[in-house]
């Protein structure tokens, strides 16, 4: 309800005005409470002094009286004599004449000769009562005796329960013989009569003042609810102090109050007399005044409310309505200007508001071109891309269209940026950029992907053909790319991934986009598709390599030997160790199946690591038994980037007590580029410690001559397919025939693999191929039958009656 | 009070306090019986108003004269139940003789002045003192035989005097 700017500001203007008036009104109300209590003090002070009198005119009268009659000698005859009839007439007289309510004739012996009794009495039967109670005692003899001291006594008295006052003159004869107790009611007529002699209208009551607690009201001019509300009001010890005015709160009113103090008998409740004055009824001419002032007051605050209202609504309107601009700004809408046509402050910052409304708008939207854009190239960046891959495919999605995600690797790009320093690399990346750009169209998307990774985003092409951009991006890198002065030759690769068939999310199809760049990489093209054969990461075959570590330790793969023999003398010589994996579900798996796989994903070392043990402990336990043969093991690229391989070598050596110039170490030409120039530092340690190495596949990659020569090797191994139809196809032994002299020519052995029939090996024995090995010697076969083969076989070293033996 | 001897008693009264008591009847009551009554006569006289003596014992039938001195009128009263009696007296021109016959305290007053009063004592012995300021009375010419010695005296003062 108080959330409105409005209501408070109407409100706090309310509750001042109403408090500044209600202050007022209380200080005028004040004011004239106290001018009314010191009148009403004065007022007071003034009737005190009419009240002493009264009840000192009224003993006065009384005393005078009963005196006249006491001194009276007819009168004290009759009580000498006590002569009955004449004392109580005499009484009656008297009582008549002074208006006394009551006369009690006391003997000097406090008895009470005679008493008309209280006035209801007197009333009841018209005479005086004479007391019939022998033992019927006066209550106040100490009156007595001060009358009998002093010649009379005056008291307020309470007698049977009714107040008087009370005077006692004694009846000397001379001695006193008797004493003259002469009363006046104080009752309502008493009081009314006394409140009349008051110049101003006052209340006046008489009551008992125990010495301590409530006072008990008797006779009081106050209507009867508020007397009886008096006596609790007055307290002894209240009102011990007497003729001070305060104010006495009865039934709901103010009195000031002054308090007589009357001389009492001591043996007798004590009397006081409270004179009051009304505050309220005094109050009541003012009545009309404090009326005009409640009405100024309340029509001044109906105009201040109003007022206020519409002051509060011009002042909070714009504040709404800025307000209202602040909530658009916090949900990002910056279109809709403050539109407030003031000249005043809240103008001028309606006018602030919406250079703030700008200025954010501005920022904003350079943040969000800077989180979405690449600074180096100016194109999108990866997070910009993958929402417009997503954008892409829900596109596709309801259109049934087909995507091509690209991802082009340029190579070497942490050499460049080594060499050339970072910003001649961000250089050359903004100009590929560029050229990406301009090959593309308008509507395809090219973005930074990474520090050296472009992406592109193509309507699909159909992933039976390749889009003729792949060609052209590729060309692009043909010529060196100038930068900074600088001529810089660039290679790149380029992996595809098509939506919907290579993956349904952006992160799908930008992942299988990379793990194509991995086979571009293997291929002459520089381009691949995604092919979810050669993916490692696909799930099955992530499952197998699981498999693979746990069937390297249940001891399921197996190495199968092939002998090589000396093609000059047709004897085994060597044989080269091929591993087999037996698996227990799958069977037996071709090396083909797993090797590439072990060799993507970094468990090829494990491999290498076992075949290497088990080939080494195998050729030492061969040549214990007198097989004296070599055995070659197969590295892969990732053995060749292992620092450590030529000490595990050495150790697995020395454990089996084998020597170094029992082994050949076949590497493939790919592994070597794969690393060049780590791969020849292990092959130079190799080389070092003696171990034969020969360049396995030879024939099938992109053998440079000249690199070939500055590899440490000893011995080229040409690759089967050129090997297995050379006796039929006149290219291929035209092929092996060169290769076999260029190889002799470079000072290396030659190793023809794939010798499938003898007329093979003759070609190749007058070639003067060294060393052979084929179906035609034998398969590969188990450590044990090898054994046997080399025991027994044509091609076994040992003399022929060994051979028959053994 | 002193002791009594043959012929003559000698008293001395004092309140509680010690203080001599003045104006206290001090009379013998022979044991063999009342005296005969008192044929002497005694004055109370008004004087300067007031009464004098203040107190007066008498035998009982003594004849007690009240003169007045004063050039003003006085009316001697009494209510007294041994002697109630009313006497208006002028002055100097009347004498006017009460015979009290009975014995027993006759309380003085005069109706015109209120302050004068007096004690007559009216005692059935012709054997009686009064004490003075001394608080000492003397009773003489006691026969021998026992008697009863009795004292009395008045506790209200006269109150002062008002002259106009």
């Amino acid at each position: 309800m108080f959330q409105k700017f409005q209501t408070k500001l109407v409100l706090l203007f309310a509750l001042l005005f109403a408090a500044v008036q209600g202050v007022s009104y209380l200080s005028v109300q004040n004011t004239v409470r106290n001018n009314i209590f010191d009148q009403a003090r004065d007022q007071l002070t003034r009737a005190y002094a009419v009240f002493e009198k009264n009840v000192e005119d009224t003993t006065t009268v009384l005393a005078e009286g009963s005196t006249i009659l006491a001194k009276d000698f007819g009168f004290r005859q009759a009580v000498a004599t006590n002569d009955r009839p004449t004392i109580m007439s005499a009484i009656d007289n008297l009582s008549t004449r002074i208006k006394a309510d009551r006369v009690i004739l006391v003997a000097p012996d406090n008895k009470i000769i005679g008493d008309t009794g209280t006035a209801s009495d007197a009333a009841a039967d018209g005479n005086i009562v004479t007391v019939g109670e022998a033992n019927a005692v006066f209550q106040f003899p100490e009156m007595i005796a001060q009358a009998d001291e002093e010649g009379r006594a005056n008291s307020i008295t309470v007698m049977d329960g009714q107040i008087y006052q009370t005077v006692v003159v004694p009846i000397g004869a001379p001695v006193t013989i008797a004493s003259l107790v002469i009363g006046v009611e104080i009752n309502t007529i008493y009081v009314a009569t006394l409140a009349k002699k008051f110049t101003v209208p006052l209340d006046i009551t008489f009551a008992k003042s125990p010495a301590e607690g409530e006072w008990i009201v008797g006779t009081s001019t106050l209507k009867p609810e508020l007397a009886a509300g008096l006596g609790g009001a007055l307290r002894t010890a209240d009102t011990s102090a007497t003729q001070v005015a305060k104010t006495l709160t009865l039934g709901g009113r103010d009195f000031v109050t002054l308090i007589a103090s009357l001389p009492s008998p001591s043996s007798s409740a004590k009397i006081d007399a409270a004179i009051q004055y009304s505050l309220d009824a005094s109050l009541i001419p003012f009545e009309p005044l404090f009326l005009t002032l409640l009405g100024l007051a309340g029509g001044t605050l109906l105009l201040t409310l109003i007022a206020s209202f519409f002051i509060a609504g011009g002042v909070s309107k714009p504040i709404r309505v800025l307000d209202a601009a602040a909530r658009r700004i916090q949900s990002g809408d910056y279109r809709e200007k403050v539109n407030i046509d003031q000249k005043d402050e809240i103008g001028r910052l309606s006018q602030t508001f919406n250079q703030m409304m700008d200025g954010i708008a501005q920022r904003e939207a350079k943040i969000e071109y800077q989180s979405l854009h690449d600074p180096s190239t100016e194109l999108p960046n990866r997070l910009a891309f993958e929402r417009r891959l997503n954008g892409a495919i829900a596109e596709a999605q309801k259109s049934n269209a087909a995507l091509s995600v690209y991802l082009v690797q340029i190579g070497r790009f942490s050499e460049i940026n080594n060499t050339l320093g970072h910003d001649t690399g961000e250089q050359l990346v903004a100009k590929i950029g560029d050229n990406l750009q301009r090959i593309i169209k308008q509507s395809d998307v090219v973005s930074r992907h990474s520090s050296s990774i472009f992406a592109l985003l193509l309507p699909g092409a159909g992933s039976n053909q390749v889009n003729p951009i792949v060609e052209r991006i590729l060309d692009s890198f043909d010529e060196p790319l100038s930068v900074g002065g600088n001529a810089i030759d660039v290679t790149a690769w380029i992996g595809e991934a098509c939506y919907p068939e290579h993956g349904i999310t952006a992160k799908m199809l930008l992942q299988r986009a990379d793990t194509a760049i991995f086979e571009a990489k293997k291929s002459s093209q520089h381009y691949a598709l995604y092919n979810a054969q050669l993916d490692p990461y696909k799930p099955e075959r992530l499952s197998m390599m699981g498999e693979l570590r746990s069937g390297l330790d249940r001891g399921e793969f197996r190495l199968y030997y092939q002998p090589k023999i000396d093609i000059a003398t047709e004897k085994i010589t060597a044989a080269e160790a091929l591993i087999r994996w037996i698996h227990p579900v799958r069977g037996f798996m071709p090396p083909d199946a797993f090797i590439p796989l072990a060799e993507q994903t970094g468990n090829i070392q494990k491999l290498t690591s076992w075949a290497l043990d088990t080939a080494i402990a195998q050729v030492a336990a061969w040549k214990a038994k007198g097989i004296d043969i070599k055995v070659a093991i197969n590295l892969s690229a990732r053995d060749l980037s292992n620092r450590n391989l030529p000490h595990e070598i050495e150790r697995v050596m020395a454990k089996h007590g084998a020597t170094i110039d029992q082994l050949i170490l076949e590497i493939t030409e790919s592994a070597v580029m794969e690393d060049p120039k780590q791969s020849m530092e292990v092959l130079s340690a190799l080389n070092k410690m003696g171990a034969i190495l020969s360049i396995d596949d030879y024939g099938t990659g992109y053998s440079s001559m000249s690199y070939l020569k500055s590899l440490p090797v000893q011995e080229i191994k040409i690759d089967k397919s050129f090997v297995m139809k050379l006796s039929s196809n006149k290219g291929d032994e035209i092929l092996v025939r060169s290769t076999i002299d260029l190889g002799h020519n470079l000072g290396l052995k030659v190793t023809a693999e794939g010798v499938e029939d003898r007329a093979g090996l003759d070609i190749l024995k007058t070639y003067g191929c060294e060393t052979g090995q084929g179906y035609h010697i034998s398969k590969p076969v188990p450590a044990a039958d090898f054994e046997k083969f080399f025991l027994t076989s044509r091609w076994s070293p040992l003399p022929q009656s060994a051979a028959a033996n053994a | 009070m002193g002791a009594a001897n043959a012929g003559t008693i000698l008293a001395q009264i004092s309140a509680d306090g010690g203080g001599a008591i003045a104006d206290a009847v001090v009379y013998a009551i022979p044991a063999s019986g009342p005296a005969s009554a008192s044929q002497a006569t005694a004055l109370m006289a008004q004087e300067n108003q007031e009464f004098t003596p203040f107190v007066l014992p008498v035998q009982v039938g003594t004849n007690v004269e009240f003169p007045n001195r004063d050039s003003f009128r006085h009316h001697v009263y009494s209510f007294s139940a041994a002697k109630p009696f009313e006497l208006k007296l002028f002055s100097g021109k009347e004498r006017q003789v009460v015979t009290f016959d009975k014995e027993g305290i006759i309380a003085l007053g005069c109706n015109i002045h209120d302050n004068m009063l007096a004690y007559i004592y009216a005692v059935p012995t012709p054997y009686f003192a009064k004490t003075g300021d001394d608080g000492k009375a003397t009773i003489a010419n006691l026969g021998a035989g026992a008697y009863t010695l009795k004292v009395w005296h008045p506790t209200k003062k006269p109150a002062a005097k008002k002259l106009s």
